[in-house]
């Protein structure tokens, strides 16, 4: 569903992506993990669109998504998450779920006017964050603003937001950073739920193999900006390079 | 006395009704998508200039004033607009008809500025938007003192009174016209803020590379806001000119019309509208009182305007210090009444039991 | 070229480049946009004026009165204003908030101090003009010879300080990581205190100058605010001595500019000078929001070439 070809992304002396080529399968469930500084992230901000990559190029649905903006790649289909969470601190739960929501006709200054326009739509998509929230166990804080929320509550609020947004592929930098083990696995568990029953696309980064590791389908692992494996979940741990770079030997 | 007091009450009211309209355009540019418009002026001058510029043209011609004073509209400004008075007062639909034509063309101007600044504005953050906001407002203000055929230069333009024929109860209808429109703006933000686009505005300001990453088109939004707030500001400026029949580059300056709406705005409470107006009345108010006491405050050994900027001023920075969102708080404002969220979320907790 | 042009040239260029220097300091120190320093440039006019009022002699002599006077009224900004600010991490448009309203409120002090002078002992405290207490040094005004002095040693000042006291190095390591610099043992309110102090005083100094040039006045730094901000912008906020090259810049620019075009368009341009500040700072923003020092010139000198 999605690939990249050869993205490079420099950053002065510094090869933060160097010819990586990577395939997520649909209704799949593809793992990236690699040490700190590999160069995840920045993969990730390529094909979302934050950076523009130095040579390379991004195909979804076999088409050529390379270097466009961030909110033209939400329109493809494709929602991310951030690492450290990006939320709307002047918003509450509710609201900054809701944001995420497709194509919602009130956005628009001269349709938001008319009410009739627009108000089935936020009807259901209410209903559809309450879902989501209970989901995830944020149900109760639906009104709460996001200042005042707990550190790992704000990683299910971006979640959330992802979960919302209706998207084909969803993006996960680092989803259990911070959270709980038991809180982890569940959400490992309610992502595998969605690839089944929804047959979405995940995509996802994260360092904690113990938990994400047994959900995975595919793995890839970055070390230096370079993939220097790919493979099945088992495969990765028994094998030498991976060994050495993740666990020193 | 009793007069004093009507005048005094109706000159307040005016006031506090073009002023809430300025400063509901500033809170939404600032208080909704955090575009920190420094540049206010810009749009006030461009309105207040529409109305110096375009009735006293278009009532000439209409009632054809003797054409070898129309030759030169600066040096026989006064007559000119007397004689248009003169016509005015006996010719109520002409009259209501060039005040809406010209507070249109005043927003469409000040929509037309708002694109300017809008430039600035898809590309620059904060403290440098603002700054070329400043710049963007000097210019007008430059030209507009400096070039005579525009406003009448530093000495300024009278500007026929399209409500002459209200007579001697002019004073008393006005400001309530005023407050009328003043509510109709109102009405069109808070059914805005009742809508999605109100969500989508506060992501934009909140973080925009997260909007951006949920489908917002930042651009496009920054662009909505700049526009309608200027259109409001110009608004706000013609209606000052009109008021005040008259307009002169020295009225429209940058502490009147940035500053001052930045405090009111700032202390009221960013990002809701009843801040908004509990900022503007506190400032109006206490300005004209201190306007009216004049005479008390005689034995002061300075004007007594400066000490209303420095209490101002001052209660300003205590605000910022110690409650730098404003004396009411912005709150959550849903698409959906809130009883029926609540209704919802009872049900979701029911499902988990 | 006419010596008169170009004396006024640079009298100009390093009254403004004196003027928003101390802008441009706490800028890169503190990352604060300090409004009140209008205020401060016009607290230094004054306190020229009165003192040159009260007790006579030469405006120059009380030039340190007003720069030590300007210096402590930004360090007492500094702690009562900007340290609390800083603390509660408040954001860049609270803090130009926060500047703005203190500017006002110097600015209504200095209005309430202008009219009672004038009322109680008539002096022309709302608008006055110094240039006769000048003094003529071949054939060109003092204010011409002091301002270009003092801008020359305000930069071989600037340089001692930054590169040979441990208070510049410390002032160095916190302008480069403001991060790391208390980590590594920098006592960083104590160095802000310090470059607040250096940016009030030589507000303060440009202020007792100005009044030798052009009227004095309560509005007299809140006028020039603009063109502040263009010299701090132009010359490149990320680098000290970057004002200075603004100054000079935009001085030179406009003086020469609009001289240019008074010969072409007649003198009905004059009144326009102000816009060129405004347009090369509009311009700027949009195009070099770094200023010049910001420009990589190893990039824009191959494009200039091509012809």
């Amino acid at each position: 569903m999605l690939s990249t070809e050869n993205l490079r992304k420099f950053f002065g002396g510094i090869r933060a992506v160097d010819g990586v080529s990577i395939n997520c399968e649909q209704g799949k469930i593809t793992l990236i993990i690699g040490p700190n500084g590999s160069g995840k992230t920045t993969l990730i901000n390529l094909i979302a669109g934050y950076y523009k990559p130095d040579s390379g190029k991004v195909y979804f649905e076999k088409e050529d998504i390379t270097g466009l903006p961030m909110n033209k790649i939400y329109e493809k289909g494709i929602v991310r998450s951030f690492q450290i969470p990006s939320l709307f601190w002047g918003l509450t739960v509710l609201e900054n779920i809701l944001v995420a929501a497709r194509g919602n006709p009130g956005e628009s200054v001269m349709k938001g006017l008319i009410r009739s326009k627009w108000i089935n739509y936020e009807r259901d998509i209410v209903e559809k964050a309450f879902g989501i929230m209970k989901d995830l166990g944020l149900a109760e804080f639906w009104n709460s603003s996001i200042e005042k929320l707990p550190a790992g509550h704000l990683k299910l609020v971006e979640i959330g937001r992802a979960l919302m947004a209706e998207a084909k592929m969803v993006i996960l930098d680092e989803p259990i950073s911070g959270v709980s083990p038991k809180l982890a696995h569940e959400i490992f568990l309610y992502i595998k739920n969605l690839r089944d029953s929804k047959d979405l696309t995940f995509l996802v980064i994260e360092h904690r193999l113990d938990i994400a590791l047994p959900f995975a389908d595919h793995v890839y692992v970055m070390h230096e900006g370079r993939i220097i494996f790919e493979g099945a979940p088992s495969e990765v741990v028994r094998n030498s390079k991976v060994r050495e770079v993740y666990l020193g030997g | 006395m009793e007069e004093l007091i009507l005048t005094f009450l109706t000159d307040l009211i005016s006031l506090l009704a073009i002023y809430f309209i300025l400063n509901l355009s500033l809170n939404l540019e600032l208080g909704y998508v955090g575009i920190p418009n420094f540049g206010l002026v810009l749009a006030v001058t461009g309105g207040a200039y529409v109305v110096g510029w375009l009735p006293i043209r278009l009532l000439m011609h209409i009632y054809a004033i003797d054409s070898s004073l129309s030759s030169d509209i600066l040096k026989n400004n006064v007559i000119i607009v007397t004689q248009i008075n003169h016509y005015l007062q006996r010719d109520p639909l002409i009259g209501i008809l060039t005040f809406i034509l010209t507070l249109l063309v005043a927003m469409c101007m000040g929509g037309a500025l708002g694109i300017l600044a809008a430039y600035p504005a898809i590309r620059l953050r904060s403290d440098y938007l603002a700054i070329t906001l400043l710049a963007l407002g000097e210019i007008l203000s430059i030209i507009g003192r400096n070039y005579e055929p525009l406003v009448g230069g530093v000495i300024g333009i009278m500007v026929p009174d399209p409500w002459s024929w209200l007579g001697s109860i002019r004073f008393l209808l006005l400001p309530i016209i005023l407050l009328g429109i003043a509510a109709l703006t109102a009405l069109f933000l808070e059914i805005l803020s009742r809508s999605p686009v109100y969500r989508t505005f506060k992501a934009v300001r909140d973080n925009e590379i997260a909007a951006a990453s949920l489908g917002k088109d930042i651009v496009k939004v920054r662009i909505s806001a700049l526009v309608l707030g200027s259109m409001m500001s110009g608004l706000a400026g013609a209606l000052y000119a009109f008021y005040s029949c008259y307009v002169g580059p020295g009225v429209y300056g940058r502490m009147e019309w940035t500053f001052l709406p930045w405090l009111m705005v700032v202390f009221g409470g960013l990002g809701n509208n009843k801040g908004v107006l509990l900022g503007t009345s506190v400032f109006i108010a206490f300005r004209k009182l201190i306007i009216f006491y004049k005479e008390a405050f005689a034995f002061l050994p300075f004007d007594v305007v400066w000490m209303e900027y420095l209490l101002l001023s001052l209660l300003l920075l205590i605000i910022v210090i110690l409650r730098p969102q404003g004396l009411i708080k912005e709150k959550p404002r849903y698409t959906l009444p809130r009883d029926k969220l609540v209704r919802i979320s009872q049900k979701f907790h029911r499902k988990r039991d | 070229m006419s010596w008169t042009l170009l004396i006024d040239a640079v009298t100009y260029s390093c009254l403004i480049s004196l003027m928003g220097f101390g802008l441009g300091f706490v800028r890169i120190t503190t990352g604060v946009w300090n409004i009140a320093h209008a205020s401060l440039v016009t607290i230094g006019a004054y306190i020229v004026f009165i003192s040159v009022a009260l007790m006579g002699g030469s405006p120059y002599i009380y030039l340190p009165l007003a720069f030590i006077t300007c210096g402590f009224v930004a360090f007492l900004e500094y702690i009562t204003i900007i340290e609390p600010l800083r603390k509660r991490k408040a954001s860049t448009i609270m803090m130009l908030v926060a500047t703005l309203s203190l500017d006002l409120f110097l600015f209504s002090l200095l209005n309430i101090g202008a009219d009672y002078l004038q009322l109680r002992l008539g002096l022309p405290s709302k608008n006055f003009l110094l240039r006769s207490l000048d003094f003529n040094f071949l054939e060109f005004p003092g204010i011409f010879w002091s301002s270009l002095l003092l801008l020359i040693f305000s930069l071989g000042f600037l340089h001692y300080l930054l590169k040979h006291t441990t208070i510049g190095a410390s002032l160095r390591a916190s302008i480069s990581n403001p991060l790391l610099a208390p980590l590594i043992g920098i006592n960083v309110t104590r160095v802000n205190l310090f470059s607040w102090f250096i940016a009030g005083g030589f507000a303060g100094l440009s202020g007792g100058l100005l009044p030798l040039w052009m009227q004095g006045k309560p509005v007299l730094g809140d006028s020039l605010l603009p063109v502040m901000f263009c010299v701090v912008i132009v010359g490149g906020v990320e680098e000290v001595f970057g004002t200075f090259i603004g100054g000079i810049l935009v001085g030179f620019v406009q003086i020469l500019l609009t001289s240019a075009l008074a010969l072409v368009f007649g003198t009905a341009v004059i009144p326009y000078k102000t816009l060129i500040p405004m347009a090369i700072l509009v311009v700027t923003l949009l195009f070099a929001p770094r200023g010049i020092i910001g420009i990589e010139w190893k990039k824009v000198l191959p494009l200039l070439r091509v012809r």
